[in-house]
């Protein structure tokens, strides 16, 4: 292992027929929270798969905690000390979210009796589901089924949590809570989870990835990324031809981003901002 | 409540209950009254947790958390293996209804068809469990589904202990299909020795491609041979001459048996390369 | 159990500390038992294990008896809330399920006889004790006051804690037929004193 990197890929693909899920990505990365943005079918989950050892790679290296998955001793190794969370979990819905657990408990080797029942509620109550918990998935809300699989993920301290998407379907207070646990989980461990919204990013991520047709695009700081669109976005009263892309704001003001005008009233720029000139820049170079 | 709520217990009575210095009269309707009203229930508990803050209440309700935290019954097995491998109930009822299914199949079979009974068996016997193995080998029937996929236990014994499980099932299910039909237990190599051979090797060719074709390919392959047996230009009456089959014929028998023993050592060897639960 | 770890406690005081209180009424609470709410059966615990078991302790001196007794009654309600109707209050199902584990709990030990005696299903409390309450408590009160001590017992045991006069008889220790005649003695004192 190179420095502290927990992950780290070279000129990694993965096709699917034609199209390229990931495309010869290389990266490296430590500790921490780290957000995978993306537009849909950018590649995210196929990433995610490959690197929660679940998905073979056409070509290229993966190395989780400088192990290879694709030696089955190497991947055991990677597993003991990882925490998954797929896109769709599919879990049997006859089971009570503490049953579900706790076989995923038994799953992942912690076999005393006593150590597993307190970890099954120590995981159950960092997703809030501690009245619940009891109950059949089947009685259980879509947020609620989500956070089951969560806690199932956390079992066990892993040093390397890959979520998919882990704030679907979630309110703003348990958001809200999930970002306190996963904070409190980056201390120690790294954390990679995929989203949509970028102010999930902004709430605790550490570092961003932009992902766009299974090519890295952006790689840094949230500030980092809001900056990137600095002296790029501006606002007018009517729409402009010179924008990258326009949009009418709850003002009432037009919200540009691109090359502005001079004269212009250039304003602080956001994250979204910044995301939306990446991606945006990309689609008209191809 | 009802008419109880016009009067309740004063303070200083419940504080003299609390404190065991109540007479014993007028603790008969304190009491009784405490059971209706929930008024004076929480004046109790507010007088109770002033008179003993934070005291060992919290531990009694731990210890009836950790009795009531317990998994439920099919579950509850004490070894990892079997419990692991039994979890699966969506695993159990597919193995039922391919258990069922033999079972059924051929006592309808015997009874419509006499003479086609018997070919139908030695078809449908081997195949049951290869069945079995492959319904143990998908991910969609894990209670945890593709969350179990990344988990430690995934990589190693489990779809094994399933498939063992679930094709044992079917061979057992097969063995009561052979009431119906005229194969004596003399006969059994006839069906239980292609059974485990063509189930090893599944199981063993399982661990390059994924196990349905695999299966599939083998059971229209098994199907057509029995067919050109008990049809075919050699025999023009339907019926099959089980002596022709495998039973006689000692090399054929050693030829399955060392099938059968070479896939559980293939198997045995690439035991973590299961495709199923590692995508390609 | 000083051991309880860390991880268990952290549980605990979640739920405990569980800010806004619970709206939901006693009957409703039992029926989310049904539906394996936790947090319904924890609901549950707050607010009767305080009078349960002060009530218990008057029953038993040995304060952890009485804490088995309380324990086994909550794990009790959480395996058999379905069992509950709703023809009464709440607190009057749990008692008769506390008073029959307290008794469950002091008996004599390896009695199989009385190991199946208490597996009975707990019933509601008697006509007579909806009388009694229903009555203004001074009355009733005094007129209980005025039985002799061995009487008293006899009532508060049959009428006041719901027990059959075998279970009334294991508890204070005399023959169930003891506590029949007793009970007819200090009906008919009672009533005397009532009219």
């Amino acid at each position: 292992m190179s420095g502290d990197s927990v992950i780290e890929l070279t000129s990694l693909s993965k096709r699917y027929g034609s199209t390229a899920a990931v495309d010869e990505l290389d990266w490296s990365g430590g500790r921490g929270v780290i957000g995978l943005l993306g537009p849909n079918g950018a590649g995210k989950s196929t990433l995610l798969r490959m690197l929660a050892t679940v998905l073979s790679q056409d070509s290229g290296t993966i190395r989780v905690f400088g192990l290879d998955p694709a030696v089955a001793a190497e991947r055991l190794a990677i597993r003991r000390r990882l925490g998954y969370l797929p896109q769709e979990a599919g879990l049997y819905r006859n089971f009570s979210a503490y049953d579900l657990v706790d076989y995923v408990a038994v799953l992942k080797e912690i076999t005393d009796r006593t150590t597993r029942r307190d970890e099954v509620r120590r995981v159950l109550a960092d997703v809030g589901l501690t009245d619940e918990m009891h109950r059949r998935i089947r009685t259980l809300s879509g947020g609620m089924q989500r956070r089951v699989a969560l806690a199932a993920a956390l079992l066990g301290h892993p040093d390397l949590l890959v979520l998919d998407e882990p704030a679907a379907g979630l309110d703003p207070d348990q958001r809200l809570r999930m970002r306190t646990v996963l904070s409190d989980v980056g201390q120690r461990a790294t954390v990679l989870l995929s989203t949509h919204q970028t102010d999930e990013v902004a709430a605790f991520c550490q570092r961003v990835l932009i992902l766009d047709r299974g090519r890295l695009l952006f790689d840094g700081t949230p500030r980092e990324l809001a900056g990137r669109a600095t002296d790029r976005v501006w606002i007018s009263d009517v729409p402009e031809a010179g924008a990258l892309r326009s949009w009418v704001t709850g003002d009432g003001d037009i919200r540009n981003i691109g090359t502005p005008p001079t004269g212009a009233t250039v304003v602080e720029p956001t994250l979204d901002d910044g995301y939306l000139l990446i991606t945006t820049e990309v689609g008209v170079r191809t | 409540m009802t008419s109880v709520d016009q009067w309740h217990v004063s303070n200083h009575e419940l504080e003299r209950y609390v404190n065991h210095t109540v007479p014993t009269f007028a603790r008969a309707s304190v009491e009784a009254h405490l059971l209706e009203c929930d008024r004076c229930r929480s004046e109790l508990n507010l007088l109770r947790s002033t008179a003993a803050p934070d005291g060992d209440d919290d531990d009694v309700w731990l210890r009836i958390a950790d009795r009531i935290d317990v998994t439920g019954r099919p579950l509850r097995s004490s070894t990892t293996a079997l419990r692991v491998s039994t979890s699966s109930p969506l695993l159990l009822a597919a193995t039922l209804s391919v258990a069922v299914g033999v079972v059924i199949g051929v006592a309808i079979a015997a009874a419509v068809a006499p003479r086609a009974s018997l070919p139908l068996f030695v078809m449908l016997a081997p195949l049951a469990p290869v069945v079995g193995a492959v319904l143990a080998f998908q991910t969609g029937i894990d209670p945890a589904g593709q969350l179990a996929m990344a988990t430690p236990l995934a990589s190693g014994r489990l779809p094994y202990l399933r498939a063992l499980l679930s094709s044992g099932a079917a061979l057992v299910a097969v063995a009561v299909a052979s009431v119906f039909v005229p194969v004596g237990l003399d006969d059994v190599a006839v069906w239980l020795l292609p059974g485990l051979a063509l189930t090893a090797f599944v199981v063993a060719v399982s661990t390059w491609v994924d196990p349905r074709r695999v299966a599939l390919t083998l059971a229209c392959g098994w199907a057509l041979l029995v067919a050109m047996w008990s049809w075919g230009p050699r025999r023009r009456t339907i019926s099959l001459d089980l002596s022709n089959l495998a039973v006689e014929r000692q090399s054929v028998q050693l030829m399955l048996v060392a099938v059968t023993l070479g896939s559980a050592a293939v198997t045995f060897l690439r035991r973590h390369e299961l495709p199923g639960w590692r995508s390609r | 159990m000083n051991s309880v770890n860390q991880a268990t406690r952290s549980v605990a005081q979640l739920g405990m500390s569980r800010g806004c209180p619970d709206g939901r009424s006693d009957a409703e609470l039992v029926a989310a038992v049904v539906d394996r709410d936790r947090g319904a059966l924890q609901e549950l615990y707050v607010r009767h294990e305080p009078w349960l078991s002060i009530r218990l302790a008057y029953r038993c001196s040995d304060r952890s008896m009485v804490e088995e007794a309380v324990q086994d009654t909550f794990v009790a309600v959480w395996g058999s809330a379905d069992k509950f109707r709703a023809t009464g209050p709440v607190a009057a199902w749990i008692w008769g399920i506390g008073i029959r584990r307290l008794l469950h709990v002091m008996r004599p030990r390896k009695s199989l006889r009385e190991r199946l005696l208490a597996q009975r299903s707990p019933e509601l409390l008697s006509a007579e004790d909806e009388l009694l309450v229903g009555v203004e408590h001074g009355d009733v009160g005094l007129a209980l006051g005025r039985l002799s001590p061995e009487l008293r017992m006899v009532v508060q045991a049959t009428v006041l804690d719901g027990l059959s006069c075998q279970e009334a008889g294991r508890l204070l220790g005399i023959p169930s037929g003891t506590v029949k005649t007793r009970m007819m003695r200090a009906k008919r004192e009672m009533r005397e004193a009532l009219t």
